[in-house]
């Protein structure tokens, strides 16, 4: 447990001295800040709008960041044979690999509530109101943010940098579009079409369950249950995607 | 077993390449022995798969057939490193860690304490004559800084077996004088020292016995001058080795 604690805290210590991490922070303040700016074209919606958008810079900065954090850190770490001089030491692999996720996701959340006290600050700034709802709404693109770095990781393993960067956005993108993926699977006529969507709609995660931005600008009430629902549903998709990628690299060949 | 630090047995390993070509085989059965206490040279020319043997050891690849233990205990088993300390061919390092950070986080992965894990990077960057740059970032490194470095690394567990692949290789003179003193001094405190090497001159003048090693295959292993013979020099030992890579092909 020391050994996989001392990876993690490597890890972090490793994204943030990154210049991307930082990149991609100010960038997000900047989306924030500028939805403030442009609040004032929308009518009489202006702090809808603001919490809208905002929200939503939390939700893309993070995923940009988790997508980029859990494809890269180990095929890197492979590629440049850094990882011969951690990985000898006497432990299981998956300690390492483990390490690293936890790590991960730490940066995520760090990211996130960097990006949330700002986006905070902006709002106590301009009286715009902060409601429960928000911090609930964040805490579930948390959520969403470590089980896609978890799909991330698994597709280093498997897969080179470029693509793996391109299927864990892709997966991204669908994630949020399941819905219209059932409603094509069950629309669709030939028999293959309607099975291969609907064996997308069932294995993709569903990330529109876990996106709760609207409900939160707009001051809807976010149940308890379906929040605890929520957020199990995404730890057991982020627990088995770790354990298949645990097990593929705890046999694979690392050289 | 108890005198015998590391033990390979038929070792074998072959890479499959994509489907209908040959696999290339790095390893042929490789039978070797290493006592405790010694310094042993693994010698062999580029390619030969001195560093795939150090892979499997260490547990990044696995061998296609045989076995391999190290102080008794099997290598499938991630408890035999445990007492080891390596330093890979090509040594490179976290970029972003400083020296004293990246020491102690390797400390820490070896089981040491916090306390002791800060105690033991400072000994070692005194060691290797790193002190004054313990706040320099391992990415601003020369190469032979990371090579010292990198030995620093080796060394944290004070480990029992040291497996050096190409310790000397981008050391300058003054560096190489360093290496082979350090390896010396281990060996006076009783640790045992595999290290690899295509420099005949790097190895004969410190190693108890050395194996040799062409084309994946062992072509000899013993005191220096019962593989090389008496007259010996990089001139007569690539020449031999030429001729026993002729040979086992």
């Amino acid at each position: 447990m020391r050994r996989i604690g001392v990876i993690a805290i490597n890890t972090v210590r490793e994204c943030v001295r990154d210049k991307i991490f930082l990149n991609l922070l100010i960038f997000g303040a900047l989306m924030i800040g500028v939805s403030i700016l442009i609040g004032d074209l929308s009518i009489g919606q202006k702090g809808k709008f603001i919490k809208d958008i905002g929200l939503g810079a939390i939700s893309i900065i993070g995923a940009i960041t988790a997508i980029l954090l859990s494809t890269g850190l180990i095929r890197r770490e492979i590629d440049r044979k850094t990882i011969y001089s951690v990985i000898y030491r006497p432990m299981p692999r998956w300690n390492f690999l483990l390490g690293r996720y936890l790590g991960i996701c730490l940066t995520i959340g760090l990211n996130v509530l960097i990006m949330s006290l700002i986006f905070f600050a902006l709002l106590s700034i301009g009286r715009y109101g902060i409601q429960a709802g928000m911090f609930k709404a964040i805490l579930m693109t948390y959520m969403e943010l470590i089980l896609i770095a978890s799909i991330g990781l698994l597709l280093s393993l498997l897969l080179s940098s470029t693509p793996s960067v391109i299927f864990t956005a892709s997966i991204y993108v669908a994630g949020h579009m399941t819905a219209e993926l059932k409603g094509m699977a069950s629309a669709a006529q030939s028999g293959i079409h309607r099975f291969f969507l609907g064996a997308i709609y069932y294995i993709f995660p569903n990330l529109e369950a876990l996106n709760l931005r609207a409900e939160a600008a707009y001051g809807m009430t976010i149940d308890h249950l379906y929040l605890l629902k929520a957020c199990l549903y995404a730890l057991a998709y982020t627990v088995v995607v770790l354990t298949i990628a645990m097990w593929w690299f705890e046999r694979g060949e690392l050289g | 077993m108890r005198d015998i630090a590391l033990k390979t047995l038929n070792l074998t390993k072959e890479f499959k390449r994509g489907i209908g070509s040959k696999p290339i085989l790095s390893l042929q059965r490789l039978n070797l022995e290493v006592m405790r206490g010694e310094i042993f040279g693994y010698l062999g020319p580029n390619g030969a798969g001195k560093t795939t043997t150090f892979k499997i050891l260490m547990g990044f690849i696995k061998p296609t057939e045989g076995r391999a233990w190290i102080f008794g205990r099997d290598i499938k088993d991630h408890r035999s490193r445990e007492r080891v300390g390596f330093l890979p061919e090509q040594p490179y390092f976290h970029d972003h860690l400083r020296a004293e950070e990246f020491l102690k986080m390797h400390a820490r992965l070896a089981g040491l304490s916090r306390r002791e894990a800060r105690e033991r990077a400072a000994e070692l960057l005194r060691l290797v004559g790193l002190e004054r740059f313990r706040e320099t970032r391992i990415g601003k490194f020369s190469r032979g800084m990371l090579q010292r470095i990198g030995i620093a690394q080796a060394l944290v567990n004070d480990p029992d077996l040291l497996l050096l692949d190409e310790p000397m290789s981008g050391l300058d003179p003054i560096g190489r004088k360093q290496m082979r003193e350090l390896i010396l001094r281990l060996k006076s405190q009783g640790k045992t020292v595999i290290y690899s090497s295509h420099i005949l001159s790097d190895v004969e003048a410190i190693c108890d016995r050395v194996a040799i090693l062409v084309g994946g295959k062992l072509i000899g292993q013993g005191k220096v001058e019962e593989v090389l013979g008496r007259e010996r020099s990089d001139e007569i030992f690539v020449r031999r080795v030429g001729f026993w890579g002729g040979e086992a092909a």
